[in-house]
């Protein structure tokens, strides 16, 4: 309903911009890091399983980027905020 | 007086590196320094018909490091500036002729006489975009707002970042209308993304091809927005503090109100 309201008023332009700078931002995170995509879902999990060790991490929801700044590139991790494990070593015990 | 070296280059071909080379290096020399342009696109050469100097060619890059003349027979002077020189690439030969290292000598040897130097690189990262790289101080990266030029960009943003060479980014071919209507990457975005340092932006303007045409310049033509941008880009590199345009700050309102409605 809103949504509709919302084209009848702007026209239902798609804002390629936003699709551009989307589609960039995944191919180079491709290109820095030099993983396919295949290979970035595998070290996506296999972050999100060394997190549960420490944390409870129910909805975790990992925000990989590969970030150029002054020459150097950054390997950014960024996470909400989550709820450390009561027994961290048990945990990892029973990860195995 | 020494030279500082900065070589024009780019992922992605066709993205503006030769006009910018010689549009760049008249603009410099309109503020009264003394430029030499070196088209390092050994093969391929462009930049002696972009300034029209194309019928007064005797020597060229590839002779001047070989030793068949002196370095200062194969310079050639611009016709409508006295502070304005072309070292032409040489048009028969195979850019892996020169080494890096040879470039790097040819150029030391002209740096004596110049204010600033501009070195046209060929597109690409093989051979061609080293030796044009080798002798440099600082690079400029051309790019379009499109992903595939923007992409390329990055990973040669990538190689200078290992060489060390100070680099910032000028984006070229930029329509105002269609980042205010959202349909093309703002220079801002381009920015954002590459995480690099901005020297310039040029508008897409008809009146860069109809010089071309004539082997004419539009920074002459002061009737042009590339030709004012260049000037503008050409007093930051002396140092002066010239603003950027934002174009974000343009982007209409209602375009605005739609695309937050819409995330909404
Ligand atoms: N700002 C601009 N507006 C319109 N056309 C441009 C602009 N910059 C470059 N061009 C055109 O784009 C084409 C490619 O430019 P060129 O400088 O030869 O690119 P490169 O040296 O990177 O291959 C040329 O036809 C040129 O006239
Ligand atoms: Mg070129």
């Amino acid at each position: 309903m809103f949504k509709n309201f919302v084209n009848k008023l702007f026209g239902d332009h798609a804002f390629t911009n936003q699709l551009a700078k989307n589609r960039l931002q995944m191919v180079l995170i491709q290109d820095r890091s030099g993983l396919s995509s295949q290979e970035m879902d595998k070290f996506r999990n296999d972050l999100m399983k060394v997190i549960a060790i420490y944390f409870e991490t129910n909805q975790a929801n990992l925000d990989i980027q590969w970030e150029r700044k002054d020459g150097s590139t950054a390997l950014i991790i960024n996470t909400p905020v989550m709820v450390r494990r009561k027994q961290i070593q048990a945990v990892a015990a029973n990860q195995k | 007086m020494t030279a500082k070296v900065f070589v024009i280059t780019s992922g992605k071909g066709g993205v503006g590196k030769t006009t910018t080379a010689a549009n760049l290096g008249a603009a410099l020399a309109v503020r009264n320094k003394k430029v030499l342009v070196i088209d390092a696109d050994i093969g391929l050469r462009n930049l002696d018909v972009i300034m029209g100097l194309e019928n007064r060619i005797v020597f060229n890059l590839v002779d001047a490091i070989k030793g068949v003349c002196k370095p200062q027979q194969a310079v050639i002077k611009s016709k409508k500036s006295n502070n304005l020189f072309l070292l032409p690439a040489s048009q028969t030969d195979d850019k892996n002729v020169v080494t890096p290292e040879e470039m790097k000598e040819l150029v030391n040897k002209y740096k004596a006489e110049y204010n600033f130097i501009l070195i046209d690189c060929p597109a690409g990262i093989e051979q061609g975009f080293r030796n044009a790289c080798a002798a440099a101080d600082e690079a400029i990266v051309v790019t379009t707002p499109e992903v595939s030029a923007v992409r390329d960009a990055d990973r040669v943003i990538g190689l200078l970042a290992a060489s060390s060479l100070e680099t910032r980014m000028m984006i070229n071919r930029v329509d105002r209308d269609m980042v205010r209507r959202g349909d093309m990457l703002s220079p801002q975005d381009v920015i954002e993304i590459l995480g690099i340092e901005q020297i310039g932006m040029i508008f897409r303007d008809n009146d860069v091809v109809i010089s071309a045409n004539a082997g004419d310049l539009v920074v002459y033509n002061t009737k042009s927005k590339a030709g004012k941008a260049f000037l503008q880009i050409a007093d930051r590199i002396c140092g002066m503090d010239v603003p950027i345009e934002d174009l974000d700050i343009g982007t209409s309102l209602w375009a605005k109100l739609g695309k937050k409605l819409r995330a909404a």
